[in-house]
């Protein structure tokens, strides 16, 4: 008995949670009518255009729309994709690596310079040797991507120039 | 009559001299760089051993670590023939790059190359193939023991 108070109290509780369950389900059920009837498209009617477009040879469909109206929506809807589609430009190249060195536009002139200095000592039409072609390697190897090419393009030329006599 | 049996033994000693020289094909192929279509040919051994020029052929690579530990790679390769057409051409496509392993000192080396707007080469074709007619007549072979 001497539980009895704290049971009766639970069982209130539990009446008033169970009430407010019952309210909230009636509540939805509600919304839900409304939103239904808010709808353009009922969802019994898109069944329908759906089971006629199954079932469809080419008459008439229930929802009022013909097949050939149907098939012609979606080839207005297609040819406009892909149209879309064929607007996007397709690069056929590779994505180039991002450069990992840090681009210091400072640092890539000083560089870009010390590249034609060396390249401007080592053309003297003698024999190059191996540390300074090394060096001019090592060089070019501190410069962005694009600098890097070009700086190989410069080298490439004066070796094939005839004023640098190099052979790796 | 001596006389022509004579010729006939110096006939029968040329041929059993000739004989050895037969063992096996060759193909030398000497450097020859066309720069007209831009293709370059030739082996490394006849490129060593062609007499009176200064013709070579090859190609190589450079791997120079970056800060970051990746690697900048780029390839090379180089000739000259015997009327001193000279051509370098460079790459840096990593799949060319990789080719080159395939060289050896008896390879014959094919390359071609393509000229970009600021008229450096750059290197689009390489080949390698190692043949052993593409080895030196010089090369002493292995001795045959059929004693055993």
């Amino acid at each position: 008995m001497q539980y009895q108070k704290p049971i009766l109290g639970l069982l209130a509780l539990q009446a008033a949670i169970l009430l407010f369950l019952v309210y909230r389900v009636f509540t939805l059920e509600a919304q839900l009518v409304d939103r239904a009837g808010h709808s353009k498209v009922p969802v019994t009617q898109l069944e329908t255009i759906y089971a006629d477009s199954v079932n469809a040879d080419a008459g008439p469909l229930e929802s009022g729309l013909s097949v050939g109206d149907v098939r012609r929506i979606f080839q207005e809807e297609l040819a406009v994709l892909e149209q879309k589609i064929d607007d996007i430009p397709i690069s056929k190249e590779k994505p180039s690596k991002p450069s990992v060195i840090p681009v210091d536009p400072r640092e890539t002139a000083r560089l870009e310079a010390l590249v034609v200095s060396q390249i401007n000592t080592l053309s003297t039409g003698l024999d190059v040797s191996a540390t300074d072609i090394a060096n001019l390697e090592q060089t070019i190897s501190k410069l962005p991507s694009a600098e890097r090419t070009k700086a190989l393009g410069e080298l490439n030329k004066a070796i094939n120039a005839g004023r640098i006599k190099v052979r790796f | 009559m001596k006389k022509t049996v004579k010729k006939l033994m110096i006939a029968a000693s040329a041929v059993m001299i000739a004989i050895p020289a037969y063992a096996g094909q060759t193909q030398p192929a000497l450097v020859d760089v066309d720069l007209d279509n831009m293709i370059a040919t030739g082996d490394l051994v006849s490129a060593r051993t062609e007499k009176k020029t200064d013709s070579f052929i090859g190609c190589g690579t450079r791997n120079i670590e970056l800060p970051d530990s990746t690697l900048f790679s780029w390839a090379f390769c180089q000739a000259q023939d015997a009327e001193d057409e000279l051509v370098t051409c460079f790459t840096q496509n990593p799949e060319l790059v990789q080719t080159i392993r395939e060289i050896n000192d008896t390879s014959f080396v094919t390359f071609s190359w393509r000229v970009e707007e600021d008229e450096s080469l750059t290197c689009t074709r390489m080949g390698f193939s190692t043949q052993s007619f593409y080895l030196g007549k010089e090369i002493k072979g292995n001795k045959v023991n059929n004693d055993d």
